[in-house]
């Protein structure tokens, strides 16, 4: 017996329960994010290369400043916007909530989320986030400008930043974070109770055990800055006492310094939250372009969870300096520094997979090998940042700027950017044009590395972070020419995405039809023809092999086979 | 675009819903642990702590209050049954004196809060009184959304003549009895400890 339920526009576009459909429009609002994060990047950069020039026509700087002059109130306001719209508005609607949506059920082999209208849901507490956020721009005293970490006491009332800025950008990241725990439960309960006939775990893809692990972070941790956000919240609008240090009469007040112990420990969280979805992502396409089983895949795989549970007892390494004592700074320390293990297994894993592989330099490959560089630095420069004696100096420099926009920005962007050039043609039946893909990274790659690179080189010469104008400094003018060509860089790396802009929505428009399996991937949802219909799988699929079955000997007349299909005899 | 609809459509078993419902409530946890923990970190650093209503009624209304939780959750408890059973009046009884359990809960927490306000405690005037009124405020605004939810479930399981639907009135009740434990959490570690 077929059911039938009548489908309107509303329902079909705009409140529907279907993954694929969700994940596009949380796609859609990546991407918008994405750009406007990092138009304000480029606004940064020129103001760090040019602290006594006006903003350039080019940059609209007239549009948003009057004459185009930047202050120091409005550069605060351009990076705590910057920071909190790339991480909560960009990174994770793109790849938690676009691709989380559009790969579990597929992978998986399920018909849809297991809670679609609470998928729905979350979807549109998400928008109502962005207005929320967003009209904040219309207050007169302007935005949240207290740093993405919004360290009271500068956001809070008391002495800190003027206007409602800071509320509503407290309010609009509570909903963005209910929004994430609704996610959260469906993808959870999704993967444990949807999975096929023969699917166990371990024959998960990795890019579902990424976004699996992410979601299981998310549920813990996302309440705990909930919680955060709401003593903050009532600081700010009924005038609690929480983070207001001595308080009035004769009991004593709150602790500013509670604030950032609340907010690191989802903070430290968080930033393992943004990347495990690239790292599973990277896992399984490196596999699928080196035509070879992921190397290590199951320690890959334990290794995610051994990162995941060692996240959580060490943000400690986010407030060394703020006078903690010693041993509390070593155990911090030495539990922060073992992460490197795990991370340092997969990492060799990810060269096991391409060594002696078939390799296959598509875009996707080349972003998932970006994705090998880029983290690599930037876990590699997390080593000085966790150790106590260096992070001193290091601490609030441009090195840890350089360092998490080297592990966030390049290797979650990379890893997302991957995912699209892969699953654009399961998503939009087209094929994107291989040469402006392969363009677009390199234009992208080259510069990036150049700009977050010698970031940390600045760092290292002691110019901090957050910093308005770094002439101010007799002692960096030596190398305070760096900061001009990291601009110059940052320019181009920032006008190179026109032509992935370029390239995604001509190629959705007139792009070539793309076949079913494009890449001869083994995965389940390579076994979908057309556009995939609500509901996914006209007959359950059983799965017999694992997700990286590529180059198997047994295989005869082809380097690969499916998921749901037997293994010849 | 294809409208074809295929004939699997998303109908998780009941065990999928209470195993969501178990996550949610694992967050909601998260959630009063931060807040929890953060009052014991202000309380343990403050050389001087009165704690709220010591030795006048306001204590004794707590505990008032308390009782009343408590009781709506057998109340929830009997409606449960009946539902298992398959009686729709019962079922509407006893789940709608819950709710009005929950309303008077409530109201009862606003009138505490009006008597504390008059003593001189107030969110404002020391932080004695902001972590009260945020554990008190942030759970009752959970026993709102648990009172909406509630209703919902009374309409949507009595919903078909022929049978009830036990599945909404489960994981609702899920949701109360976790609020009520945690009611009796807060009390005692607000007011008695």
């Amino acid at each position: 017996m077929s059911e039938h339920h009548e489908q309107t526009f509303w329902t079909k576009y705009i409140f529907s329960t279907d993954h694929k459909v969700i994940a596009k429009q949380f796609l859609w609002m990546g991407l918008f994010f994405l750009a406007f994060g990092g138009f304000q990047a480029l606004l940064i950069r020129w103001q760090l290369a040019y602290p006594d020039q006006p903003l350039p026509w080019w940059l609209l700087g007239s549009l948003f400043y009057e004459g185009g002059v930047m202050t120091p109130d409005h550069y605060n306001a351009l990076f705590t916007m910057h920071g909190t719209i790339m991480i909560f508005w960009a990174i994770t609607p793109m790849l938690i909530g676009a691709f989380g949506n559009f790969v579990i059920p597929l992978q998986i082999g399920a018909p849809d989320m297991a809670f679609p209208k609470l998928n729905m849901i979350s979807f549109w507490t998400m928008f109502l986030a962005s207005v929320v956020l967003l009209a904040s721009y219309f207050l007169p005293e302007g935005t949240a400008a207290g740093g993405w970490t919004s360290y009271p006491p500068l956001s809070s009332p008391v002495g800190g930043i003027a206007g409602e800025g800071q509320t509503l950008w407290t309010l609009a990241l509570t909903l963005a974070g209910t929004s994430t725990l609704m996610g959260a439960v469906n993808y959870i309960i999704t993967v444990v109770r949807m999975r096929a006939p023969g699917m166990t775990y371990f024959k998960m893809p990795l890019s579902v055990w990424g976004l699996w692990l992410t979601s299981i972070l998310n549920a813990i941790f996302v309440p705990i800055i909930a919680a955060g956000l709401i003593l903050l919240l009532l600081d700010r609008t009924i005038g609690t006492q929480f983070f207001v240090a001595g308080g009035l009469a004769t009991v004593e007040g709150g602790d500013p310094l509670l604030y950032q112990h609340v907010f690191w420990i989802f903070g430290h969280p968080e930033v393992y939250i943004l990347i495990l979805p690239a790292w599973g992502i990277v896992s399984d396409l490196l596999s699928v372009f080196s035509r070879k089983p992921a190397f290590g895949a199951r320690v890959t795989a334990i290794c995610m969870c051994t990162i995941v549970v060692l996240s959580s007892i060490v943000w400690g390494h986010h407030m060394y300096t703020t006078g903690m004592s010693p041993l509390l700074g070593k155990a911090f320390m030495f539990l922060t520094l073992l992460i490197s293990i795990p991370s340092s297994i997969f990492f060799l894993n990810w060269l096991g997979t391409m060594w002696r592989g078939n390799l296959h330099f598509e875009t996707p490959m080349l972003f998932a090998m970006g994705v090998l560089w880029v983290f690599g630095l930037g876990g590699l420069t997390g080593l000085y940042n966790a150790t106590v004696t260096s992070d001193i100096y290091l601490h609030d420099t441009m090195f840890v700027v350089g360092h998490f926009h080297y592990t966030m920005a390049a290797s979650v962007l990379f890893g997302g950017l991957a995912a699209i050039y892969f699953w654009f043609p399961k998503m939009f039946g087209k094929k994107m044009n291989p040469l402006l893909g392969k363009l677009h990274f390199w234009i992208s790659f080259i510069p990036l590395n150049y700009v977050f690179f010698n970031m940390m080189v600045l760092g290292y010469a002691g110019q901090h972070r957050r910093l308005y104008d770094p002439n101010e400094y007799a002692f960096l003018a030596p190398i305070n020419d760096l900061n001009i060509s990291i601009t110059f860089f940052a320019v181009i790396l920032g006008f190179s995405q026109l032509i992935f802009a370029y390239n995604f929505i001509n190629s959705m428009i007139n792009g070539e039809k793309a076949e079913a399996n494009p890449w001869k991937a083994n995965t389940l949802e390579w076994t979908l023809d057309g556009p995939i219909p609500h509901g996914n799988f006209a007959t359950t699929p059983t799965v017999y092999n694992g997700p990286h079955e590529y180059s198997n000997p047994a295989v005869k007349d082809r380097d690969w086979i499916a998921q749901s299909e037997p293994m010849p005899t | 675009m294809s409208t074809q609809v295929l004939p699997t459509k998303v109908k998780t078993d009941e065990f999928t819903s209470v195993l969501g419902m178990l996550v949610i409530l694992g967050s909601i946890t998260m959630l009063f642990v931060a807040l929890i923990v953060s009052y014991s970190i202000l309380r343990i650093q403050s050389s001087m702590w009165i704690k709220p209503g010591v030795g006048s009624i306001a204590f004794i209304l707590g505990v008032i209050n308390t009782v009343i939780l408590m009781i709506s959750s057998w109340t929830y408890h009997k409606g449960q049954h009946y539902g298992v059973k398959g009686i729709h009046r019962k079922v509407r009884q006893w789940l709608g004196l819950t709710l009005g359990l929950g309303v008077i809960f409530l109201l009862a927490q606003l009138n505490l809060w009006r008597i504390l306000i008059d003593s001189g405690m107030t969110a404002q005037s020391n932080i004695v009184g902001s972590v009260f009124y945020m554990l008190t405020g942030v759970h009752g605004l959970h026993i709102i959304s648990a009172i909406v939810a509630l209703f919902w479930a009374i309409i949507r399981s009595t919903r078909v003549v022929a049978s009830i639907e036990i599945r909404p009135i489960k994981l609702v009740g899920l949701l109360w009895h976790f609020l009520d434990f945690l009611w009796i959490c807060l009390f005692v570690s607000i007011f008695i400890i």
